[in-house]
């Protein structure tokens, strides 16, 4: 009897389990579903399938690479995919360079001041970047540098979330092993590059890749400094397909596929560094 | 450590020391404080679009700021973004980190999943769940004719835009707030369970006692950093509504980046920064003293 009841109010528990994934998997895997397979399908079989709302909806029945051709070859998407590539690169670059290299040394240089300096750096977390649009916009016209790739990645190189970041995880790494490359005879920047650096290798990964999707992600200040087409990046390229007076959906969904593909498909390899650089950071 | 080094050796690593800082320091200068400084001075000037010059006004934009209905009207759609996002994103954050808390293949799938939008650009959410939302071709109303329910304005319908793009901005964010959430509940010792439950607490006394209460730093972080997220939507609303239908999600970075950049008010904009920027610290401090009263309880 009690066996009974208990294997009772085992279904019915794991059968709403069951019901809770399947909503969760329809809320966040439709909208992935919808745009691949929706890029490979014709412009006419795109609406013929709409309605009523089917399997048929999410799946091409005259699968075409018509609309990823069109995309690449009648817009300005390739060239702004390869901007965005090359932005998220370099921010990635510099941000993980020169950020490790100050949190180096806030770590491990014991200065007066050191607190107040690393203090003086957090505060420019409080203001949103938001709020700083304006001067920025003005001083990279006066420098004549709008409208080039490093006038989009420039702002956003130093950031004081990597730097905190990365100085935890410099201070944990043990006194021994600074001792050591001491007697070694070993120079503060060989201490960095050589003995340090290479023992914070999972907390970089983490640094960098949310630095890329950062970068992969930005849309208002891309949007702001860059006028001239051959230097926009994808996400104002896919805000401009989606606002002409005639909209072609076929490539707003092959833009939409083309620019979130890539990140998805790195993000499943690099998921444990996402993240454990969100959790250590937030949480210390 | 000191002994270790002669004094010719400490003059050494100062001087690396100081280079390895150099380019973080000027990045900072650049782009942090000093655009801060200019935007603080920017704001009590006048710009001349003519002329490009920026004359000194005093606190004429704050003035004007003060009987600015579009301004007001903007802060309340911000703050009433806020009330519809915040805590709708911490419950479901909290709720999916205790449903995929159980270690397990589906549990670590299902993480991955609700994580996807948190990589994907807002540009593509707001687009493909416009798409969706679209009140003619769009999927959720193809759904609901099916159910024989009446088709909806959405994001035409200017009492249910607001709401729609915060439920497309929860689906974004709403994997971070796990990913927080799932720290904090694995945090918590087993222990505390088991003596709760060795007093006969049930389940429901399980998450009200020990979960709850146990996750307030979880709590705190999340409502602060999602607070500030959602004080600052702006994507969205630029894709999608451009601040319509009739001003109904009009929001404040919109409005400001609208300002400067397609009329040029560049002076009355960065006054409008500036408020923001204060407005957004004092919310921060305000919910963390609150959050702390509560801790003395």
């Amino acid at each position: 009897m009690t066996a009974a009841r208990a294997g009772r109010a085992f279904s019915i528990e794991s059968l709403s389990r069951l019901a809770l994934y399947l909503i969760i998997v329809v809320v966040f895997a439709t909208p992935y579903l919808w745009i691949a397979g929706s890029t490979f399908k014709t412009r006419q079989d795109l609406f013929d399938d709409l309605y009523p709302v089917s399997v048929k909806t999410f799946l091409p029945s005259n699968p075409t690479l018509e609309n990823l051709t069109g995309l690449f070859t009648q817009t300005n998407f390739a060239q702004a995919f390869l901007n965005s590539v090359l932005v998220a690169a370099m921010s990635v670059t510099f941000a993980v360079t020169i950020n490790s290299m100050i949190a180096f040394v806030l770590a491990w240089l014991q200065f007066p001041g050191r607190r107040l300096l690393f203090l003086v750096i957090l505060a420019t977390l409080t203001i949103a970047f938001e709020a700083k649009l304006i001067p920025l916009f003005l001083t990279m016209q006066q420098l004549r540098i709008d409208n080039t790739l490093p006038s989009i990645f420039l702002p956003w190189i130093t950031d004081a979330f990597i730097i905190f970041l990365l100085r935890q995880h410099f201070a944990e790494l043990p006194q021994d092993l600074y001792d050591a490359a001491v007697i070694d005879g070993c120079s503060f920047f060989r201490m960095y590059w050589q003995v340090m650096l290479p023992n914070i290798t999972p907390a970089l990964v983490s640094a960098g890749f949310i630095k890329f999707i950062f970068s992969w992600d930005s849309f208002i200040w891309p949007s702001i400094v860059i006028t001239d087409e051959s230097k926009t990046v994808i996400t104002v390229a896919l805000a401009k397909l989606f606002s002409d007076e005639y909209i072609r959906w076929e490539l707003v969904f092959a833009g939409s596929f083309v620019a979130t593909v890539p990140v998805v498909v790195i993000f499943v390899f690099l998921q444990r560094y996402y993240v454990q650089g969100f959790v250590r950071s937030g949480l210390k | 450590m000191a002994q270790v080094f002669s004094n010719s050796r400490n003059a050494q690593r100062y001087r690396a020391a100081f280079l390895l800082s150099l380019p973080a320091l000027i990045g900072l200068f650049l782009f942090h404080y000093w655009p801060i400084a200019e935007t603080v001075r920017l704001s009590f000037t006048d710009y001349k679009v003519f002329t490009g010059e920026f004359t000194f006004t005093g606190l004429k934009n704050y003035d004007l700021a003060r009987s600015d209905p579009i301004l007001l009207l903007s802060l309340r759609n911000t703050a009433l973004f806020f009330l519809i996002k915040v805590p709708l994103q911490m419950a479901l954050g909290l709720c999916l980190a205790m449903l995929v808390a159980k270690p397990g293949r589906d549990s670590t799938l299902l993480r991955t999943l609700i994580l996807f939008p948190a990589v994907t650009s807002m540009v593509v959410a707001s687009i493909v769940w416009g798409m969706m939302f679209h009140s003619d071709i769009g999927i959720v109303n193809g759904v609901l004719e099916s159910l024989g329910l009446p088709a909806q304005g959405f994001l035409r319908d200017k009492h249910q835009a607001l709401p729609v793009l915060a439920s497309i901005t929860i689906w974004k964010d709403v994997g971070l707030s796990m990913i927080f959430y799932l720290a904090g509940l694995l945090a918590i010792p087993a222990v505390y369970y088991e003596a709760a439950r060795i007093d006969g607490a049930g389940r429901w006394e399980l998450f009200r006692y020990v979960t709850l209460p146990l996750l307030n730093r979880t709590h705190v972080f999340v409502l602060v950093t999602s607070t500030i997220a959602a004080f600052k939507i702006f994507v969205p609303v630029e894709v999608l509504t451009d601040g319509g239908p009739s001003n109904a999600t009009r929001v404040i970075v919109h409005y400001i980046f609208h300002l400067a950049f397609r009329f040029n008010r560049f002076s009355y904009a960065t006054a409008l920064s500036v408020i923001l920027a204060i407005l957004l610290i004092a919310i921060s401090i305000f919910q963390l003293r609150i959050t702390r009263d509560d801790d003395n309880d």
